[in-house]
């Protein structure tokens, strides 16, 4: 799966859970950027996304990144 | 061994950080961490040589397991490492409460000698656990044993944290071995940071404690404007003393050319309590987020999403019950006592409620009224974090919303009888004088921690003006003549 | 590292940190003249050597407990009192030199009143009080050798002491002589009320009842460097007329030490040890007059404000002007 794809449905998943449908990622949008991240979120952002690209994750790979690229990247490992 | 002891300001921090970059340009970068490594040997066995053997022995046993899950993961080692190293930290930390408890629920009461807790064990078993964990994911490919050793012991952090992550230092270690790493490119910033963080403890945090102390002291002859304004005043000294020895540690990392992660982010600013928890002692939080709740949450959240649960039953289980497993083992992790625990709890109370506004979508309140809720619950979480035990904790708590104890101070007896309010003499706020200093006090440290910034991580936003040059030289000269007040004189209580 | 940090840890900063120092240092230097104002002591001492002579017939020492009630209330009409009462900490030494320096500018009064608890006696100030209170608010040159020459823990080295680690001193509260207004007199309450401030009756806390009772069991003594002091008062006033009166003390207190003669037995030290150089000496115990219950105390030695200090006041007056009526 190309990074371009990963990215949009990563968008897609954002806009859901944050029930923002204005919130538009780059590369380097981090958490900071976006205000109602918390635990909780992160928590829902990973189970979307192992239904989304029918994978698995684990917390604590998605806790130590720092953007949305670094995200995307680790998404495309896993996918394979 | 205190940052703030002139012994260690004057002789070993300049002399190490001598030795480090001269060894660093002549000899070589791996030579260099060796010679940190045996300064913060020094440092640590300064407070008390027999616990140096503990801590080499856990970092030599930790080393053994982590060098053999790299080799071949296995649940059943990382298990049995994990245990041992809990194990000890619960014998010297928590033999006596756990004791002590069990004994009070068969009805006994015993007593057990003092244990001396090993300086830090707190700190450098967290962290080493955390990296037996990531070694077994395959976060870390190889370690070499200088690595980390410098990594655990490092004496910037050994101490009081930042708690750190070994692939934080990864990299830069490797770098400082290759070439000598960035070198003096961060002294500057670290020498300003340093200053920063001697100031806010020394002269900021150590300057307002005996007011906070005045008033922890009497619990029960406490009336409501005395509760106020100890409960602020210790409020505002843990954070300038907690975020000064942070700010120390990162600046000497700097010194190094170490970059440390950062632990405050105006924690006072936050307008919600999941907010606070982002700036407040940000990487025990991480290590608490990463190695406990998220975990949990997320199992349950699968769950949950598998067997189709309904919002309440995936809120209470995936939710709440993580939260509160979490908060209650920070709380213990500050200490042996239930105080800890309940400061622990009110702050998962507090992030539960906040959790579940978000959930159910309530209306979000305005930001003022959501910093002032916050800060209340973290303030009374913080009475029990400093309160001698639950009862003079409950005592100040009441003291402060009971209307009877409302009372105004005899110097202001006249205005008193003049509103009908009841006045008698107090014990914290006995004169005029120094109650206006102690408010005085509180307004200022107010203003600090909602304006001074803690140092960022984007660097090249600080640049060396002369405007910083005299800042940080009024804060070193300030911090450099509170360094030996013992304890405030306060002769003007005659 | 790169030059712009480089020069301002190697250049900008050394400089500032030393050009901030120098700057303590010239601050120092200026104010090098300017009177101490930390504390009433220092207002008293600044008073009497600014201030208009007042020449009053009656001097008042005492420690903190009398200084207490006299910021509030008036014991006496305008001249009449000379009020150079201190606290614990300077001690019957500190009067001695307030009382020496009041003559210098000031006529020989007629009576001297003592108005203190009993542990005045008892007590000389050692340490970093003695600094506070003595050595660095008595520092002429005869003043510093008498301390020098009598009280132990007196430091006189001059070690270094540079101005920007001692800003409190050196330029702090000196600064605040430059704005706080010259007293031109000594400390004087306002006029007696008319209706007498309500006695408060709120029981005691715990700590201080522990305190009152921990009072009861200290035994009084004369100390040696006290009865010097003493004796030095009367010399400097031959044929003066010296009046101990004893300040409240809570009744715990006095019952215990009445009980075990103790104020008896100081009366009769005192009497005993100032015989020879004092012609007239008499000893009023207020209490005996009116007993002070522990619910008059905000701690176990000083009255709770303003109606326990307001009766102790009045008392004072009337036996001010009792002894003031005994003469000629």
């Amino acid at each position: 799966m190309e990074n371009k794809e990963i990215l949009k449905t990563l968008n897609d998943i954002f806009n859901d859970i944050f029930d923002d449908d204005l919130l538009i990622l780059t590369s380097n949008t981090t958490a900071e950027d976006i205000e109602e991240w918390d635990s909780l979120n992160q928590i829902k952002l990973i189970i979307e996304c192992e239904r989304a690209f029918n994978i698995r994750l684990k917390s604590r790979d998605i806790n130590i990144l720092d953007n949305i690229g670094e995200m995307v990247e680790h998404l495309s490992k896993v996918i394979g | 061994m205190l940052f703030n002891d002139p012994l260690f300001l004057f002789l070993f921090l300049p002399i190490v950080v001598f030795l480090f970059h001269l060894i660093r340009r002549t000899i070589g970068g791996e030579a260099s961490m060796l010679l940190i490594v045996i300064a913060s040997i020094f440092f640590y066995g300064w407070w008390n040589p027999p616990y140096l053997m503990l801590l080499l022995g856990s970092v030599l046993f930790n080393y053994a397991v982590t060098h053999q899950l790299l080799k071949k993961p296995s649940k059943l080692l990382l298990t049995v490492g994990i245990f041992i190293n809990m194990a000890i930290l619960g014998y010297f930390k928590y033999r006596n409460f756990f004791m002590e408890n069990i004994g009070l629920l068969l009805g006994e009461s015993w007593q057990f000698e003092e244990i001396f807790i090993p300086l830090a064990i707190s700190f450098f078993t967290f962290q080493q656990v955390a990296l037996l964990i990531d070694a077994q994911d395959g976060q870390i490919k190889r370690v070499k044993f200088l690595d980390f050793a410098t990594f655990v012991i490092l004496f910037p952090q050994l101490i009081a944290g930042p708690i750190v992550l070994y692939r934080e230092m990864d990299k830069q270690l490797q770098s400082l071995r290759k070439d000598g790493g960035v070198g003096l490119s961060l002294f500057g910033l670290g020498v300003v940071t340093f200053i920063l963080g001697l100031f806010k403890k020394v002269a900021l945090a150590d300057g307002i404690a005996p007011f906070a102390d005045s008033v922890f002291g009497v619990a029960d002859q406490l009336t409501m404007l005395e509760a106020w304004g100890g409960v602020i005043a210790y409020t505002l000294q843990l954070y300038f003393d907690f975020s000064g020895y942070s700010d120390m540690a990162v600046g000497l990392g700097m010194m190094f050319g170490l970059l440390l992660p950062i632990n405050f982010n105006l924690p006072y600013r936050a307008t919600s309590m999941i907010d606070f928890w982002k700036r407040w002692h940000i990487t025990m939080t991480r290590f608490f987020m990463m190695y406990l709740y998220s975990p949990i949450s997320l199992s349950i959240m699968r769950k949950s999403i598998l067997n189709d649960w309904s919002k309440h039953k995936q809120f209470l289980l995936a939710i709440v019950m993580p939260i509160v497993i979490t908060f209650l083992a920070s709380g213990l992790w500050h200490g042996a006592a239930w105080t800890f625990v309940i400061f622990g709890a009110v702050n998962a109370f507090g992030l539960i409620v906040n959790h579940a506004w978000r959930e159910w979508k309530l209306p979000k309140p305005h930001t003022f009224f959501g910093w002032l809720l916050t800060m209340l619950t973290v303030m009374i979480s913080f009475v029990y974090f400093r309160a001698d035990n639950i009862a003079n904790a409950n005592i100040i708590i009441l003291a402060m919303v009971n209307p009877e104890s409302f009372v105004l101070p005899n110097w202001l007896s006249y205005y008193a009888d003049y509103f009908g309010i009841s006045w008698y003499t107090l014990s914290v706020f006995s004169s005029g004088t120094y109650t206006v200093r102690m408010v005085g006090w509180i307004i200022v440290l107010v203003l600090f921690s909602l304006m001074l910034k803690n140092k960022p991580l984007h660097l090249n936003k600080i640049q060396p003006t002369i405007g910083l040059a005299i800042s940080s030289s009024v804060m070193l000269w300030m911090a450099l003549g509170w360094l030996d007040e013992p304890s405030t004189f306060i002769y003007f209580q005659f | 590292m790169d030059t712009e940090w480089r020069k301002f840890i190697s250049v900008s900063l050394p400089i500032v940190l030393i050009f901030i120092a120098l700057l303590a240092e010239v601050f120092a230097y200026l104010l090098k003249d300017a009177p101490l104002r930390r504390h009433d002591l220092d207002r008293l001492v600044v008073a009497l050597k600014e201030g208009k002579s007042i020449n009053a017939p009656t001097i008042l020492l005492g420690d903190s407990i009398t200084q207490d009630v006299l910021k509030s209330y008036r014991i006496a009409s305008t001249g009449e009192v000379a009020n150079l009462t201190t606290n614990k900490a300077s001690g019957v030494v500190g009067s001695m030199f307030l009382l020496k320096r009041y003559l210098k500018k000031n006529t020989t009064p007629k009576r001297i009143v003592i108005a203190s608890t009993p542990e005045f006696f008892g007590h000389h100030p050692t340490g970093k009080a003695a600094e506070i209170y003595l050595t660095s608010v008595f520092n002429k040159t005869e003043e510093r050798s008498w301390l020098l020459k009598n009280i132990n823990n007196v430091s006189n080295s001059k070690k270094i002491d540079p101005a920007i680690l001692n800003i409190e001193n050196k330029i702090g509260y000196k600064a605040l002589a430059l704005f706080a207004l010259t007293p031109d007199s000594l400390i004087e309450g306002d006029e007696m009320p008319n209706k007498m401030p309500a006695l408060e009756s709120s029981s005691v806390h715990s700590s201080i009842q522990r305190g009152i009772n921990g009072r009861s069991n200290e035994p009084l003594i004369l100390s040696k460097i006290v009865g010097t002091a003493l004796t030095n008062i009367c010399k400097m006033i031959p044929k003066i007329d010296l009046y101990f009166v004893m300040a409240p003390m809570p009744k715990t207190t006095y019952l215990k030490r009445k009980e075990k003669g103790e104020i008896d037995s100081l009366r009769n030290k005192l009497f005993e040890h100032l015989n020879d150089s004092c012609s007239n000496i008499d000893f009023i115990d207020i209490n005996e007059y009116r007993v002070f219950p522990d619910i008059a105390m905000r701690d176990p030695d000083h009255l709770r404000r303003p109606g326990w200090t307001a009766e102790y006041a009045r008392l004072l007056k009337e036996i001010i002007i009792k002894l003031s009526s005994k003469n000629y």
